[in-house]
C-alpha cells in the first residue's frame, strides 16, 4: 500500500514539474535554467510546510515522499550545472548551483517557520 | 499526451525506488539515512548523464521514451527537497560543520558523477564507432 501512495505521488510529482518546468523555460529565456530551480526552491519550501504538519502516514507518503520528491530533482540540477560549466558559463553556473542550494535551504526553512508561527 | 504516460510511468517508478532504498539500512549504524540519500542521488546523477549522451549521441531513441527515463524516471528518482530537509536539520540542530560537509559533498559527488556518466558514455560511442569503421575497411 504503501507502495502505491509513494508511486501516485511520484506520478503526479514527475509531471508537474515536466509541466510547470517546460512552462518556466519558455516564458523566461534566461542562461540559468529558471524552471528547474523555481521548481526545486518551492519544492523545498513545501517541503518545509509538509513535514511540519505530519510525520507519517499514508498522507506524508504521498506529499512528502512520493510527490514533492518527485518534483523536485537533484540530477537535472547537477546535469545542467555541468552543462553550464562545459559551455564555460563558469559564473552562471555558480549562481545556479549556490543560488539553488541557499534558496532550497532557506526555503525549507522558512516553510517549516510558518506552520510553527501558525501552531 | 503519450509523452505524459512516459513520464508519469517512469515517474512513479522513480519514486518507489526511491522510497525503497532510502529504507534499506546499509550500515547497521544509525537511524539517519543521509547516506542513502548522497548514493540515490549520485547514482541518479551518473546514470542521467550516461543516457542522455547516449541518447542524443548514438541510439535514435524516441523522445517521449527518452523523456521518461530522464525526466520521469531518474528525475523522481532523485531529490532535491530531501537533501534541503536533511542540511536544515543539521544545520537546526547546531551541526554546522557536518551540514557544510554533506552539502558540499552532494555537490561534489554528484557534479564528478555527471562528468564520469558523460565520460564513461562517451568511451562506449568512441569504441562503438571504431568497431564499425574497421568493419567497414575489412
Amino acid at each position: 500500500m504503501e507502495y502505491f501512495v509513494v508511486g501516485v505521488g511520484g506520478v503526479l510529482g514527475s509531471i508537474t514539474r515536466y509541466t510547470l518546468g517546460k512552462w518556466i523555460s519558455e516564458r523566461f529565456d534566461t542562461v540559468i535554467p529558471i524552471g528547474t530551480l523555481l521548481i526545486n526552491i518551492t519544492g523545498a519550501l513545501l517541503l518545509g510546510i509538509v513535514t511540519s504538519i505530519y510525520t507519517g502516514g499514508n498522507l506524508y507518503l504521498l506529499l512528502a515522499e512520493g510527490y514533492l520528491g518527485a518534483y523536485t530533482t537533484f540530477s537535472t540540477f547537477m546535469y545542467e550545472g555541468f552543462n553550464l560549466f562545459q559551455e564555460n558559463e563558469k559564473k552562471n553556473a555558480m549562481l545556479y548551483i549556490l543560488g539553488t542550494l541557499f534558496l532550497g535551504l532557506v526555503g525549507f526553512i522558512i516553510g517549516v517557520w510558518v506552520v510553527s508561527s501558525l501552531k | 499526451m503519450r509523452r505524459y504516460i512516459y513520464i508519469g510511468f517512469g515517474g512513479s517508478l522513480g519514486a518507489v525506488l526511491r522510497y525503497v532504498l532510502k529504507n534499506w539500512q546499509i550500515l547497521h549504524f544509525s537511524s539517519k539515512f543521509y547516506l542513502n540519500t548522497i548514493m540515490i542521488n549520485i547514482i541518479g546523477c551518473f546514470v542521467l548523464a550516461f543516457f542522455l549522451r547516449l541518447a542524443f549521441d548514438i541510439w535514435e531513441v524516441d523522445s517521449d521514451f527518452r523523456l521518461g527515463i530522464s525526466t520521469g524516471f531518474i528525475g523522481a528518482f532523485t531529490t532535491f527537497s530531501t537533501l534541503c530537509r536533511e542540511v536544515s536539520g543539521l544545520l537546526l540542530s547546531g551541526d554546522v560543520i557536518f551540514s557544510l560537509l554533506y552539502l558540499l559533498f552532494s555537490i561534489g559527488a554528484g557534479l564528478c558523477a555527471v562528468y564520469s556518466g558523460d565520460i564513461l558514455a562517451k568511451r562506449i560511442i568512441i569504441v562503438k564507432e571504431s568497431l564499425e569503421n574497421s568493419s567497414k575497411i575489412s
